[in-house]
């Protein structure tokens, strides 16, 4: 600081300083106290920190303090630990003034550091905005890319509405869900999963699960188109429906040793929940592999719950996966949804909570896309204030055919 | 929302047992792994987490035990969760581990001698 100071200057400095020194890992004053001194390092190695974050490291010669020392209401604004033992030279505020005012070169001296520093502040923040800038750029790629992985449109289906609703935490997401018709099957499949955690390590693994999956069950149709062939085939209803169960039960367990198998260092599971619709009947099989429970309802009454049949698909690699058989009846809907939905928190850290969503179900008479609008603005209006801590995923299945 | 999670460690009859207190989730599975970490370099073969005060247990709390359970080697499951076994998770951690079916994979104990008993 006070290498184009002339010697006479320099000795003035030397009689109003004291020596100081810290030793390694002691810290000298943290972000937030309050500090009139500025300090010049004649010897070791200091880091400029913000808790854990590391700003810079300082050496001998260099000077630090200087803000909390000039401005007079100033509280440090980082903390500073010494890298090694270190020796300091202490200049306290009143001296620095007395100085400042007596020897011009002195302040001249301080004033060039200071503008050094502020160049220097403002050539990092250009770079880290620039490097911000085109990290959004990268993130937002990868939610469109990603919000190509859930389906453009629906199966649209005589007598049955199906409502998603989906809306990430972050840019990207882990939740996922899923419709298609089966064209060789007949059925309409419905997906709904959860991959653990959230942000751009969950999404890699949702577009991985969510593919597996849809890929298992478009097999016969993948191989039948690559064939040249839409058949169908001509088989009886029973042989229809274990065909139907044994293409569920391989969708799950296919992506569930795939990923158990190929990226187990990973740790990556979701829940899913995995079903297949009979639009004609209103047969439902599904696996339900370790996500919360689903409920079949009425106008009345929540008439069952879909429990999990197996666990969560890509941690235990030879996993079973039961297929349940219920139905959807004239007038039932079936609601399948996320943890985002019932772990969502209020301003007092109250969970939204799974009863809540129940309660909100059997309401007479209403179409499929205004429950799912009911349910979103109750969950806005009690989360209301606070941040989106998690992705949240609902949809609902209404048979809406009339009454035998 | 920042939660936190006491870790305190202690050996019973070789056994490393770390008692958990506060909240198993996403901002605190690093705490826990790491820690499982350093017990296990540090040479410990068993390991009994007391989730006894653990007040929340998410989905990233049970990817930390898998991770944990990894660390002890083994190539299948059975193997692989030999090494770690759970006291006293709450009902709704108990429900948690049900849910995601952890339940047929991992074993939990009511009571320590039980739980050290059992490697």
């Amino acid at each position: 600081m006070l290498q184009s100071a002339p010697d006479s200057v320099v000795s003035k400095v030397a009689d109003i300083v004291e020596t100081t020194s810290i030793k390694a890992g002691e810290t000298l004053f943290e972000k937030g106290e309050s500090g009139t001194a500025m300090y010049i390092i004649i010897e070791g190695r200091v880091r400029v920190h913000d808790s854990d974050l590391t700003l810079c490291c300082l050496e001998s010669g260099n000077v630090f303090g200087e803000m909390a020392a000039l401005a007079e209401d100033e509280v440090r604004s980082a903390s500073i630990t010494a890298e090694e033992d270190t020796t300091l030279l202490r200049l306290e505020r009143e001296s620095l003034f007395d100085l400042l005012s007596r020897e011009p070169a002195v302040a001249r001296a301080i004033i060039y550091t200071l503008c050094q520093r502020e160049k220097n502040i403002i050539d990092d923040v250009t770079r880290r905005s620039h490097k911000v800038r085109s990290l959004e750029n990268e993130l937002e790629i990868g939610r469109k890319i990603q919000a190509g992985f859930l389906p453009d449109s629906l199966p649209r289906v005589a007598e049955w509405e199906v409502a998603p609703y989906f809306r990430a935490a972050r840019e990207v997401a882990g939740d996922f869900y899923d419709s298609f018709l089966i064209p060789s099957d007949g059925r309409i499949a419905l997906v709904v999963g959860d991959v653990c955690g959230k942000g751009v390590g969950a999404a890699l693994f949702m577009t991985l699960f969510r593919s597996l999956i849809r890929a298992t069950l478009l097999s016969g149709d993948l191989v039948s188109w690559a064939a040249g062939s839409e058949q169908r085939s001509g088989d009886s209803p029973e042989r229809e429906v274990l065909d139907s169960r044994a293409l569920l039960h391989s969708a799950a367990s296919l992506t569930n040793n795939y990923i158990a198998r190929n990226h187990s260092k990973a740790s990556m599971f979701a829940s899913i929940f995995l079903a297949l619709l009979d639009p004609d009947t209103g047969s439902l099989i599904y696996i339900n592999c370790g996500h919360e429970a689903p409920a079949i309802f009425n106008d009345e009454d929540i008439t069952r719950r879909l429990e999990p049949t197996g666990p969560v698909v890509g941690m235990f690699p030879g996993a079973t996966y039961g297929v349940e058989q219920t139905a959807l009846c004239p007038g039932d809907s079936l609601i399948v949804f996320t943890d985002g939905v019932t772990e969502a928190v209020n301003s007092q850290s109250e969970q939204f909570s799974e009863q809540r969503l129940l309660n909100l179900l059997d309401r007479k008479d209403e179409s499929a896309a205004h429950l799912v609008a009911r349910v979103i603005a109750e969950l806005s209006s009690f989360t209301s204030g606070v941040d989106q801590f998690d992705d949240i995923t609902l949809m609902v299945v209404r048979n809406i055919h009339k009454g035998l | 929302m920042s939660s936190t999670l006491g870790i305190s460690v202690s050996e019973e009859n070789g056994v490393s047992v770390l008692r958990l207190n506060g909240s198993l989730d996403a901002n605190t599975q690093n705490n826990l792994e790491e820690k499982a970490d350093e017990v296990i370099q540090a040479g410990a073969s068993n390991m009994v987490l007391d989730l006894d005060e653990v007040t929340y247990m998410g989905s990233a709390g049970l990817r930390a035990l898998h991770i944990i359970a990894g660390k002890f080697g083994g190539a299948d499951q059975s193997e692989r969760f030999a090494h770690l076994k759970l006291l006293n998770p709450s009902a709704e951690v108990r429900r948690v581990l049900k849910t995601l079916g952890f339940d047929n994979y991992i074993d939990v104990f009511d009571n320590l001698d039980d739980a050290i008993n059992s490697f």
